[in-house]
């Protein structure tokens, strides 16, 4: 049998010719197929045919496998070409990059915004705040460590345990504060002082000399370390004093602290935690100063500082307790360069016992009936600013406001009682009618804040909203244009649910007026 | 309008109010007085450019801030890094054009323009280590031998809790 003539042949479509060095060596072949499948060898014609084809292949065989090793050596040195020319971008890009080029107080600049942002910058907490970034390279930690307005603010909140290093801590971050004032805030709470709270406040008095604000929460211990420290009582740059007592409910704080007493800066103090403040409890510069703010048991102690501060300009006086210890004073007490006064609780009480010529602001809570008038009466001060809380609503906010033409910014909590008609008296002194002029208050007025709390129809919204656009909308008028203080500012918190009108006057901020309302 | 050059001779035409965001080109074109004249910037490329007065004209016609704001604030330590969120889609960008922009806003003095810049980054660093930093933004450890002493005293510390 013989095997099949050339023409049934198919061809494979490589159509190369050869080359001399068998680049090309694979060009058309018969089909081998079919001789693979037989033993019988292939006829003459076709045998002539297959040694052309093994010598071809024979030839490119030879090629590819010196061909190969040369493409892979090839491959090889590109990819290593690439690594390198890859590594050389990157550093030529790490050369140019512009975060180099950033000046220091760029550099400061970010800083200030990521410090700023945290929600705590305790000097202790390494992993936080200024010592990382003092970590990355040197431009940022030389920029971080002459920038000494970094290391001024030493701020120590409280902790059940010190780490064991955090005096040496505390010591470097002062020491990079150099000789700048600086502002501490540090708060221990609870008995039994440690050692450490001791050597760590210990440290801070040794720098006491460059306080400038000084806001500590201490317990009655600490409070006596720091009135046996002669370099505090001395402490000549600090000006604001925060001093907040953490005492056990109830205790009493015995003896004299003579703490500040010769600190020739200080001029505002924050007192809170103290059950009582005296002379004969506290030592301080109470001639001196100019802003007291401070929280304790009984309003009659209060006067009793107030008798010393006659320099006073700004003073926020709370108690909780009614007048029990000693009978009210009869003289007045006259506060001649006071500007704001804010009393809470039962130091509304000192009220009655006070002249304050030059007080521009006013914040009281539930005066007595006709405490403000007579007080007002009495100053014959020009209010500018009134804050009033009345719980529940009486007519001596109305006659407070008679007696106030200047105020500016009038701001009313407000509980409405149960069908009176004193709030809706209160809109219609305020409404702006322009043919009656004299028959509206605050003609000065541009801020006006009310929280209402009200049951029923008692926040009379129609008549509120009347009021507000009679003292928006009056450009019409030429004897409002005179008269009038055009409102800048509406703010209502009340307990009503959204009504219509409240539309109306929320759409009053795209013609300009700030007025915002919020649902309780 | 107004003709800007920049730094690869590209020029831009702005308004006069857009281009006057920047306290640098308020204060050339006032120097100049009413000329037809362009103004160089041979610190900004033109891809930089775009993207500020890109900037600058959705801004357009806001406050500006106060000249002594920057003093007041200097070295009060409170601040925030809250961006709106067109400032935000804004800024998003690579963080070599994030520091040209910053670099930009800051020659330019554009005070809004920087502060987003500086929050944008400042986000990017809180809560990190400083390897972590480092590797963000392509810094090398450099410091010399006694800071990286003092360093390792300080990380001795830390890992005492």
């Amino acid at each position: 049998m013989s095997s099949s003539s050339t023409q049934n042949y198919n061809y494979s479509s490589d159509s190369r010719t050869n080359g001399s060095d068998g680049r090309y060596a694979s060009r058309n072949h018969p089909n081998i197929t079919p001789h693979l499948l037989t033993n019988i060898p292939p006829s003459d014609n076709d045998a002539q045919l297959f040694l052309e084809v093994l010598r071809n292949f024979t030839v490119q065989e030879a090629f590819l496998q010196k061909e190969i090793p040369f493409l892979e050596a090839t491959l090889t040195r590109r990819r290593a070409e690439l690594l390198q020319a890859q590594e050389v971008i990157r550093q030529h890009k790490l050369a140019l990059s512009p975060v180099r080029r950033l000046p220091t107080e760029l550099l400061v600049e970010i800083f200030l915004h990521v410090l700023g942002s945290e929600d705590s910058e305790d000097v202790l907490e390494l992993s936080r705040g200024l010592w990382p970034l003092s970590q990355v390279c040197g431009s940022w930690r030389s920029a971080i460590l002459d920038h000494t307005p970094f290391w001024t603010t030493v701020y120590l909140p409280w902790r059940r345990q010190y780490p064991q290093y955090a005096v040496h801590i505390l010591s470097l971050f002062l020491e990079r504060s150099r000789s700048k004032p600086i502002i501490v805030d540090f708060t221990c709470r609870g008995r039994g002082t440690s050692d450490f709270t001791r050597a760590i406040l210990g440290v801070l008095m040794s720098q006491s000399n460059r306080w400038e604000t000084c806001r500590l929460t201490i317990p009655v211990e600490l409070l006596a370390d720091l009135a046996d420290s002669r370099v505090v009582r001395r402490a000549d740059t600090i000006r604001h004093l925060d001093l907040s007592l953490d005492l056990p409910f109830g205790s009493p704080v015995a003896g004299l602290y003579d703490i500040f007493a010769e600190a020739g800066a200080l001029r505002s103090i924050k007192l809170s935690g103290f059950p009582n403040i005296s002379p004969t409890t506290l030592r301080l510069p109470w001639s001196q100063l100019t802003r007291y703010q401070a929280t304790q048991d009984f309003p009659e102690l209060h006067l009793t500082i107030l008798r010393l501060t006659s320099s006073l300009e700004e003073c926020s006086l709370e108690s909780s307790r009614p007048w029990h210890r000693v009978p009210p004073p009869t003289d007045v007490l006259h506060l001649p360069k006071l500007r704001r006064l804010n009393l809470e609780g039962t130091a509304v009480l000192l009220l009655q016992f006070l002249t304050t010529p030059n007080l521009r602001s006013l914040g009281v809570d539930n005066p007595e009936e006709g405490r403000i008038q007579s007080f007002l009466a009495r100053s014959n001060c020009r209010l500018q600013g009134l804050e009033i809380e009345s719980t529940p609503m009486g007519s001596d906010v109305l006659d407070a406001l008679r007696r106030t033409p200047d105020l500016v910014k009038l701001v009313l909590n407000l509980a409405l009682p149960r069908n009176s008609t004193v709030f809706k008296e209160l809109l219609t002194a305020l409404k702006y009618v322009p043919d009656k002029p004299e028959e509206c208050k605050l003609l000065h007025l541009k801020e006006l804040h009310l929280s209402v709390y009200h049951s029923g129809d008692g926040l009379c919204a129609n008549e509120l909203a009347a009021m507000i656009m009679s003292r928006w909308r009056f450009s019409g008028h030429p004897t409002a244009q005179k008269d009038l203080a055009r409102l800048k500012c509406f703010t209502l918190e009340t307990n009503s649910y959204w009504l219509p009108v409240f539309d109306t006057l929320k759409e009053l901020n795209h013609e300009g007026l700030d007025t915002f309302i919020k649902l309780r | 309008m107004v003709t800007l050059v920049t730094s690869d001779n590209e020029k831009f035409t702005a308004d006069k109010e857009v281009a006057e965001r920047s306290v640098l080109i308020k204060n050339m074109l006032e120097d100049v007085g009413e000329s037809d004249q362009p103004i160089p910037l041979p610190n900004v490329s033109s891809s930089v450019l775009k993207k500020v007065l890109e900037y600058c004209e959705h801004h357009r016609g806001e406050p500006l801030p106060a000249a002594d704001a920057d003093t007041t604030q200097d070295d009060t330590r409170k601040r925030t890094t809250d961006i709106s969120e067109w400032d935000q889609k804004f800024i998003t960008v690579d963080q070599e054009m994030l520091f040209e922009i910053i670099l930009a806003a800051n020659y330019l003095d554009i005070k809004s323009l920087l502060d987003v810049g500086c929050k944008t980054v400042a986000n990017m660093i809180k809560g990190k280590t400083p390897e972590e930093i480092r590797k963000l933004f392509n810094i090398v450890n450099d410091f010399t031998p006694e800071e990286e002493a003092q360093i390792k005293k300080e990380n001795e510390w830390a890992e005492d809790r």
